[in-house]
């Protein structure tokens, strides 16, 4: 940063510079002596300019300055807050101080890293501290500014407080889009965290779903939502899989795949029929990537193979390399697809097992297709060279 | 954090790489009460360089780093000395794919203090 400053301070002398020469060389020969006033209002205008510069430079040299000063001071504070809180957690010992801004900053940092008793201790020193019952009541006033209320939200979702949960849960039918999104994290990061008794599981998931079906959340923070509620988020995932729009089942899809999760699969098959073929490709991938591929899917999994959609039969190949006993037939001919990521995705896939290496020699060999023989051995050669 | 040129081992040492003054600190505390060394880096460039100095028993890896991706350090840690344990959120798990091929560890954020100190422990060779 300081370095910022001093090649912005080295640009503006020489920008002075350059007017003054500029003045000097170029607009010497168009000078007459009868107007003997341009001269000097020229030199005037060329040095004003360049104080300017200078002065900019200046100011924006301290600007940098002071701000790396704040972040110094502040990584200071934080460190400082985060021994004195790490003391009184584990040895007692009085924090010398109230906790100030910098000191709640660092205690929900240490808060969101860790779980356990630790972490329960700090989330009661914000309460006794009185930041707690201060966040409600911003909450719950009605003309709160939407920054402050956008940054009560964004503290209660890193504390993870159940008393939090009600007013958060108001915040949803907020006017602001912002609030409400930041509202919907924050109910689903506490969720997903908090080892809430049942029915109180049931009722912010409940308030999520509403959310979701509502129509107001982008894709984004739809996935972010259930990403963040983790398994306390598969009863959800299963209502939006069976009773919602294909755009949402989509997003509980991606989510599954993401998680490799194997725990929907029931619900997941029948998407395999579905007509939009995103959503087939997404039931696929949420297969695959699981690891685990039921065998009452096998059938169609293979059907799936011949599908007229590239991007389905890509998911398909993922997913039948998983398949027992391996489908060499189906994988056989997949070698030799028209597009080259099905070819690989078969390849690549056959290459995992013994079995499937042994198909793909052969089939470096002896398939009839050129790019099929091409695929193979460029995997073949890969697996050696790994091996290496 | 580190004064001397030459290249030490230091195999009952934790190198902590991560971003955050209140994680690390959570960390290095943690760690400090089991009775380890532990050096801080903060950022990817000072953990590259901290590297080229010492040879820890253990990395702890943060993935989010300021100056790159936690797991471009990977390529420069002494594998016959050094055991990793990286750690990542629960929405991160599909990026460290390559960390655990090469047979890392893995613990997910937010841990739980006594498993992140048995695991640490149990790396150390």
């Amino acid at each position: 940063m300081l370095g910022f400053g001093l090649l912005a301070l080295a640009i503006s002398l020489i920008l002075t510079l350059l007017i003054l020469f500029t003045g000097f060389t170029l607009l010497e020969t168009h000078l007459q002596p009868s107007r003997g006033i341009t001269w000097p209002l020229l030199v005037f205008t060329c040095v004003a300019g360049g104080l300017f510069c200078l002065i900019l430079s200046a100011l924006q040299f301290v600007q940098l300055h002071l701000s790396r000063r704040s972040d110094e001071d502040s990584l200071r504070d934080e460190l400082w807050w985060s021994e004195r809180l790490l003391a009184w957690a584990y040895m007692g010992e009085p924090t010398s101080r109230p906790l100030d801004r910098s000191g709640i900053a660092t205690l929900l940092t240490l808060r969101d890293v860790m779980h356990g008793e630790v972490s329960d201790r700090l989330r009661d020193l914000y309460r006794q501290e009185g930041w707690l019952a201060r966040d409600l009541h911003h909450l719950n006033r009605r003309y709160t500014s939407t920054l402050l209320r956008a940054e009560t939200i964004e503290r209660l979702a890193l504390l993870r407080d159940p008393q939090a949960l009600d007013p958060l849960t108001g915040q949803l039918s907020h006017r602001n889009q912002e609030v409400r999104s930041l509202a919907l994290l924050a109910i689903a990061r506490s969720v997903g965290r908090l080892p809430l008794e049942r029915y109180e599981q049931s009722t912010y998931s409940l308030a999520v779903h509403a959310a979701l079906i509502s129509g107001t959340f982008s894709v984004g923070q739809a996935q972010e939502a259930l990403t963040l509620m983790d398994h306390h988020g598969l009863r959800l995932s299963r209502d939006l899989l069976l009773h919602s729009s294909s755009s949402l089942q989509l997003v509980v899809l991606d989510v599954l795949a993401r998680r490799r999760s194997a725990e929907l699969h029931e619900d997941v098959i029948p998407l395999l029929h579905a007509q939009h073929p995103e959503l087939r490709a997404g039931a696929l991938k949420v297969l695959s990537r699981s690891g685990h591929v039921p065998p009452q899917a096998h059938a169609r999994i293979l059907e799936l193979t011949q599908d007229p959609v590239t991007f389905v039969r890509l998911q398909a190949t993922s997913a039948t390399v998983l398949v027992q006993p391996l489908p060499e037939p189906d994988l056989w001919t997949l070698m030799g697809d028209p597009h080259w990521w099905v070819r690989r995705a078969a390849a690549q896939g056959l290459g995992r097992s013994d079995a499937g290496r042994t198909l793909l020699t052969r089939a470096g060999q002896f398939h009839p297709d050129r790019y099929a023989r091409d695929i193979a051995n460029d995997t073949l050669a890969d697996l050696s060279a790994r091996a290496i | 954090m580190l004064g001397p040129s030459s290249h030490q081992h230091l195999p009952g040492t934790v190198m902590l790489v991560e971003d955050l003054t209140a994680t690390r600190t959570l960390q290095r505390f943690l760690l400090n009460r089991a009775g380890l060394q532990v050096v801080e880096c903060a950022d990817l460039p000072e953990a590259e360089s901290a590297l080229s100095h010492v040879t820890p028993g253990v990395i702890v890896l943060d993935l989010n780093l300021p100056g790159g991706h936690g797991l471009n350090l990977l390529d420069h840690i002494d594998r016959s000395a050094t055991n990793v344990l990286v750690m990542s959120s629960m929405s991160q798990q599909h990026t460290v794919e390559d960390s655990q091929s090469r047979g890392d560890a893995f613990l997910s954020k937010p841990f739980d203090p006594a498993v992140f100190v048995k695991t640490v422990q149990e790396l150390l060779p």
